[in-house]
């Protein structure tokens, strides 16, 4: 680790916990959330009466009787010091956790509790659960009366932009989501890892061109819940603790006004900046990321983003091998949201805390000194980040 | 789904929306701009981001650039048959907005291609190359 400034984390994740993540609609996703939340305490080795922080996170197109406040009763939980629902879509679980380690450093709370829970698999599939408005224009209903339905067609303006700005093509969004695949064939839990061969991947249907069904993320239904303690206790539990070095958060003010290019400068320069110069260190510093990536153009970009290349490499930096298995900077080591699941928020969260407690399995990265972990909403205007460690002192 | 987006303009909720559209239909389209004199702002503006003065619609020449395009597989609406390509035009004054891609034949689009305003009769904003 190259960390100029050095710093004692001040806290860490102790627990995780997951429910079942299914492609049937068969649950809620209170009930799964119970599942996950139970799953983290158990897995922290606490009670539950230990736990006196909660924060919740549902997916931004559900209403918020999807996860309500009352899920402290299902959980069992008692008198609480800290309760909240946090909505910044995809930038949300990082969220979380930031605030959370922010109130325990307050003194508020010792132990915080935090799940995101979804079920956007119904009868016919997870198609109509995104066939939402991004409101990209700013004009309400403007975007669905001209046919600008669903974030994959947000997405896919972000593609073509790219593709004329830096002369790319699909050959570049089939690399991004290979590599992920590569990751997952060594990733039990996910649920695409067969290798994803070229001639399929052409050959999948067009979602919103130029994004193909293999852009594209694999939604499942699922929770994830997380416990953030304070450092001090952080060794009391059952697992290594996961520390919590530094969060920064971004959220891009370009507009759809000419010299803007909001399709590819996204949030991620932002929070990558405030990040890195809290804990006084450069990308350089980091072993292995975890970005968040609805689609195969977001991890170029939060590559580039974030400043593991220069803009326009991305996609480069891929075909190189840099971020897959045996590379320089391993990346979505699960497979990631297209391969693995798209649990939003907590599928890189997930999978970070897996690698930095050294429990990968097969796809373990060699090295994770230091970890990024990214989340971010919207057209990837609202981000999040942070950096994980095995060291409390880096 | 589909049908729900199958409304008139007139019942847009949000009645910049629906000046937008009136005006569009009589061949006029327009943009945002400062009232007080600072001009064009992006159609998300509410107010003015230089001089924090309020917005006002005016018209602009109806001519601009292909910023980016996407193209649509799946029918969401009984206006826009599949496939249909969604334009997000660079007007000449600054602002981009999400069009309708009259092709009428042409070749398909492509970035920096010079479009132009050719109608909105069905409450769509359709543009066309120039």
């Amino acid at each position: 680790m190259n960390v100029a400034r050095k710093r004692s984390a001040a806290a860490a994740v102790i627990g995780l916990g997951e429910s079942t993540f299914s492609r049937k609609s068969d649950k809620t996703a209170r009930a799964h959330a119970v599942d996950a939340c139970l799953g983290a305490v158990s897995d922290a080795g606490l009670k539950v009466a230990e736990i006196d922080g909660l924060l919740l996170n549902r997916s931004p197109i559900e209403p918020s009787s999807v996860l309500p406040l009352h899920l402290k009763r299902d959980i069992g939980l008692g008198d609480l010091s800290l309760l909240a629902s946090i909505e910044a879509e995809g930038s949300s679980a990082i969220q979380m956790i930031q605030y959370a380690a922010l109130a325990i450093g307050a003194g508020m709370v010792e132990k915080v509790l935090c799940v995101f829970a979804d079920a956007p698999v119904g009868a016919t599939g997870a198609g109509d659960a995104y066939s939402i408005s991004m409101n990209l224009i700013g004009l309400d209903g403007w975007d669905e009366r001209h046919g600008l339905i669903g974030a994959t067609g947000g997405f896919a303006l972000s593609v073509q932009r790219y593709f004329h700005l830096y002369g790319a093509d699909s050959n570049a969004l089939f690399e991004a989501a290979a590599a992920d695949r590569e990751w997952a064939a060594l990733n039990p839990k996910a649920f695409l890892r067969k290798p994803l061969d070229k001639d399929e991947y052409f050959a999948s249907r067009w979602i919103v061109e130029p994004l193909r069904l293999f852009d594209c993320a694999y939604p499942v239904n699922g929770a994830v819940a997380v416990i953030v303690s304070s450092a001090d206790r952080a060794t009391d539990g059952l697992n290594p603790p996961v520390y919590l070095h530094g969060f920064g958060q971004g959220h891009s003010g370009a507009r759809n006004f000419a010299g803007d290019e909001p399709e590819i400068q996204t949030g991620a320069e932002i929070a990558g900046r405030n990040l890195f110069d809290g804990l006084g260190t450069t990308p350089g510093a980091f072993d292995f990321c975890e970005l968040y990536n609805p689609f195969s153009i977001t991890t170029i970009l939060a590559l580039e983003g974030y400043g593991f290349c220069k803009p326009g490499e991305g996609a480069d930096f891929i075909a190189d091998g840099a971020t897959r298995p045996g590379g320089k900077l391993p990346a979505n080591t699960g497979g990631g949201h297209l391969s693995s699941y798209y649990l939003q928020g907590m599928t890189p969260v997930h999978e970070a805390i897996v690698q930095i407690r050294g429990q990968g399995g097969e796809r373990q990265a060699p090295s994770t000194n230091l970890g990024l972990v990214t989340g971010f909403g919207g057209r990837m205007e609202y981000h999040s980040a942070m950096a994980v460690s095995p060291h409390r002192d880096i | 789904m589909g049908s729900r987006l199958d409304d008139e303009p007139t019942k847009d909720v949000n009645p910049v929306v629906s000046e937008i559209l009136r005006r569009a239909k009589t061949g006029e389209l327009c943009c945002l701009s400062c009232a007080a004199g600072c001009g064009a702002t992006d159609y998300a503006a509410r107010i003015c981001p230089v001089c924090g003065k309020s917005v006002e619609l005016r018209p602009v020449s109806g001519h601009g650039r292909i910023h980016s395009y996407s193209v649509f597989h799946t029918q969401y609406n009984s206006k826009l048959p599949a496939p249909y390509t969604v334009l997000l035009v660079e007007l000449e004054e600054g602002p981009r907005l999400a069009v309708v891609f009259d092709r009428g034949g042409e070749s398909p689009p492509k970035v920096g291609d010079a479009v132009v305003f050719s109608g909105a009769d069905d409450g769509i904003v359709r543009f066309s190359m120039a």
